[in-house]
């Protein structure tokens, strides 16, 4: 599949910092794919989110979306196909009711008002806010106000959506909520992912992870090749997941597990042949 | 804070609520100026008559619009009894210095007694039944002749239509930064009047640092979604203006027009 | 230092037509060395029982003795510093109520304002950061140019630095990674473990199994239930009628459970996990 996205030595380094945010960091992530970008915090995960939307100039290196460079002159071209999904749920509210915020991006376009009216229903009908459509962000959920947000940029067809710690404020049911809605529409939309997440629940489900430390991208790799070895996991800001652990901790204490990585239900699975055998 | 009634926002589903707010404020303005045709009776009665209509109309109750003066009333009686006991003229019964009053001067006072009650109601009236936004949407139109000299009409609008949608967040901000630094024991309106100063500082600090954190994260994600400013933007939310309102308009006209026949000359 | 409320309700603006109901009819015991954990869903009422529990808020019916202190809803606002300084409460994202110019100051501006001189605070505010995890050097710093984590630790120190015997915790370590929330969680613990009665508002299940002593079951205003973390994730119905969660480790046992495996009590730890699934699998090859 071709890459949507290229990322060759780039380096970004604030003003006034000590050291760069970001250090020669080169990635390819190939389209509709579900993209985990995790590590501590202040790794630069979220730099690298701003670098990608051209909302940060980077210092060095090259950003290609959809195989063409980003440069000033197409930055705003570019932006369309990017869209973004921030951490906190009431600090990216522009419109007044749900209905004006949806369509806020649509009116940075130009589009015309009838086309925008249909667009902005189709957007709230595919996170199921329609009823919502009148009502201001302030009487909404968390999780409410982040579909919200997740309409805003869906309503402008992005290729790409960068989720900036999306559900990280939310609490379990919100999270869970939105993780499924944007499971959904990648399938639907045919959309390429990109989430900075600490949600192991999330991470799990990803069809690339990409670890970054100290600005600098350590490991990339699936599920399966990040979780076979759960040393250091924890110094890389992520947990073993729990059916890891339990698979380590099981063999360990003397249980004839195997050493493979196995999901869920094949550790289950594995678990009730050691029973029938007793 | 709760005490102010004026700009404070009724939600309903009267006629008034439904009027289109450009109109309100033209109406609201055309009110103030034809309140000054009154000079008699039959004057003041016809506007005070109107008004009790307009307000019966709103749905919202008239106990609301009185305690709506209370802030205000030292300010209306000062210049009430200025106006009193300063109008020279009729037959005085009473004088002491450059003090007089007279039947005229008492009369005087309470016509503007009136006239303050009705600018205020009528005024109370247009932002009880008017959301924020709405007000600065009918601004927004009625100040677009100013775009020929330049005046940033668009991004004006933006502003205030996103200042108001903060103060609540803020709001909370406030009330969640003064609960934690009164958890760490500062005790606010106790001690001197110094303390009390000193007090402000934990919070207005981090009020100051949340707010700038809201405008960052919140000007990101305007340019994230293509704010570039208002050149070559379309407009989603659009007024429409009724039959009801053209009106609305009528009946203030049709107003001024008895206004002029009654008055005395 | 127990706290007890006795039928204590809260509603918010009372007298206005925009009332509120924040808690009702809450009754409850708290007792010194206790770990307790309050769950329920977002709104359910969890902040404004804790903020009863240092007189932030009154109730508005009811009575709350903290420790010799009574409050009822004619208490005087005055004199709660002694009270305050008793029980500390970290904030949800607390970083929000950092403003000295520097860390250190920052830290003293609790144990300063509960009567400490500028040397002892300053003294405590030193084994604070360290206890938290900060380099020493970051004293002199402004809080505002540490990363996101680390003005959390800043935060928590200066609540810790005024030695309260309770300590309330609204979702401490929410937005922070994994390590960050582990070495906050064991912190806590400690802390625990040397006497401080913690109470700890939190979603996450796994640290209300592992670290609670007791439970406090939150809905629509009201305190459902109050028990222990092993009684709680026991019993499903409760769990699903209540639309709760449950540990992965409650969860990966249920799912053995309907694959014929047996528990005599789900575990809602993975040691717990481990040790019965070695009990029950353990024997073969050794």
């Amino acid at each position: 599949m071709d890459p949507i996205i290229e990322l060759d030595q780039v380096s970004y380094t604030y003003e006034n910092a000590a050291h760069p945010a970001l250090q020669q960091v080169s990635l390819t992530v190939a389209a509709h794919q579900w993209v985990a970008i995790v590590g501590l915090n202040g790794s630069g995960k979220s730099t690298l989110a701003q670098i990608l939307d051209g909302l940060l100039p980077i210092d060095t290196g090259t950003i290609k979306i959809g195989g063409q460079p980003l440069t000033t002159d197409n930055l705003w071209q570019m932006r369309q196909q990017i869209g973004m999904i921030f951490q906190n749920p009431d600090h990216q509210f522009v419109g007044a009711t749900v209905e004006d915020d949806v369509a806020f991006g649509l009116e940075n376009q130009g589009m015309p008002r009838d086309q925008m009216q249909q667009r902005v229903h189709w957007a709230l009908e595919q996170v199921k806010m329609t009823a919502f459509a009148h009502k201001a962000p302030q009487t909404l959920s968390g999780g409410q106000k982040q579909r919200v947000a997740i309409a805003g940029v869906i309503a402008l067809q992005p290729r790409i959506i960068i989720m900036d710690e999306s559900t990280s404020m939310l609490d379990p049911t919100g999270r869970e909520d939105i993780l499924r809605i944007m499971q959904d529409l990648q399938q639907q939309l045919q959309i390429t992912i990109l989430s900075i997440t600490h949600s192991m629940a999330e991470i799990v489900q990803a069809d690339q992870i990409v670890i970054l430390q100290a600005g600098q991208i350590i490991k990339t790799g699936t599920v399966e090749q990040i979780f076979s070895n759960l040393r250091n996991l924890t110094e890389l800001g992520l947990q073993p997941p729990f059916t890891q652990q339990l698979q380590a901790d099981l063999r360990a204490a003397g249980v004839p597990v195997t050493a493979q990585y196995h999901n869920k239900s094949r550790l289950i699975r594995e678990l009730c042949q050691l029973r029938l055998k007793m | 804070m709760g005490k102010l009634i004026i700009g404070r926002y009724l939600p309903g589903d009267s006629l008034i609520h439904h009027l289109d707010p450009r109109g309100k404020f033209v109406g609201t303005f055309l009110f103030v100026l034809i309140v000054f045709l009154a000079n008699n009776w039959e004057t003041y009665l016809l506007l005070t008559a109107f008004v009790l209509l307009a307000v019966k109309l709103s749905g919202i109750s008239l106990k609301f619009f009185i305690k709506g003066i209370r802030p205000m009333i030292y300010l209306i009686l000062f210049t009430v009894l200025l106006q009193m006991f300063f109008t020279p003229g009729g037959d005085p019964f009473w004088q002491w210095g450059i003090f007089s009053l007279s039947k005229l001067s008492i009369l005087n006072g309470l016509f503007i007694f009136i006239r303050f009650l009705l600018i205020i109601f009528i005024s109370t009236l247009l932002t009880v039944t008017t959301t924020p936004l709405q007000m600065s949407d009918a601004m927004e139109y009625l100040l677009k002749p100013l775009r020929i000299v330049h005046f940033p009409v668009d991004e004006v609008a933006l502003m205030l239509s996103i200042a108001l949608q903060f103060i609540p967040l803020l709001s909370d901000e406030t009330t969640k930064i003064m609960n934690a630094q009164r958890a760490r024991g500062v005790d606010f309106g106790e001690g001197s009047l110094i303390n009390q100063i000193k007090a402000v500082v934990p919070i207005l600090i981090p009020l100051f640092v949340s707010s700038f954190n809201i405008a960052y994260d919140l000007s990101v994600a305007m340019e994230s979604r293509g704010y570039h400013g208002s050149e070559g933007r379309s407009k989603y939310r659009q007024l429409q203006w009724q039959a009801a309102d053209t009106w609305m308009l009528v009946v203030f006209g049709l107003l001024a027009v008895c206004l002029i026949g009654l008055r005395s000359y | 230092m127990p706290i007890t409320f006795e039928n204590v309700t809260h509603i918010y603006q009372s007298s206005g037509p925009l009332a509120a109901t924040g808690i009702k009819n809450v009754n409850l015991t708290i007792n010194d060395g206790d770990f307790v954990a309050i769950i329920g869903q977002t709104g359910s009422g969890k902040s404004t029982l804790v903020q009863h529990m240092n007189a932030l808020l009154k109730p508005t019916a009811g009575v709350i003795h903290i420790g010799e202190r009574a409050i009822t809803p004619d208490s005087k606002n005055k004199h709660l510093k002694k009270l305050r300084q008793k029980v500390g409460m970290v904030f949800q994202f607390p970083e929000a109520q950092l403003f000295e110019d520097t860390v250190l100051k920052d830290i003293c501006f609790g144990p300063q304002n509960f009567g400490a001189s500028v040397t002892q605070a300053q003294a405590t505010a030193r084994e604070m950061l360290d206890l938290v995890k900060l380099p020493a050097d970051i004293a002199e710093q402004s809080p505002f140019d540490l990363s996101g984590g680390q003005m959390r630790r800043v935060a928590i120190a200066g609540v810790l630095a005024a030695r309260p015997q309770v300590l309330i915790l609204d979702e401490p370590t929410a937005g922070l990674d994994p390590q960050a929330h582990t070495e906050l969680m064991e912190l806590f613990a400690n802390l625990n473990r040397q006497g401080t009665t913690i109470i700890l508002i939190s979603h996450q299940m796994e640290d209300v199994a592992q670290y609670c002593n007791r439970v406090l079951i939150m809905e629509n205003a009201q305190l459902i239930r109050s028990t222990t973390p092993q009684m709680l994730f026991n019993d499903q119905d409760f769990i699903i009628q209540h639309n709760l969660q449950v540990p992965e480790a409650t969860a990966f046992a249920q799912e053995l459970v309907q694959q014929g495996f047996q528990f005599e009590s789900l575990p809602i730890t993975e040691p717990q996990l481990v040790q019965q699934l070695r009990r029950q699998l353990g024997g073969i090859n050794g």
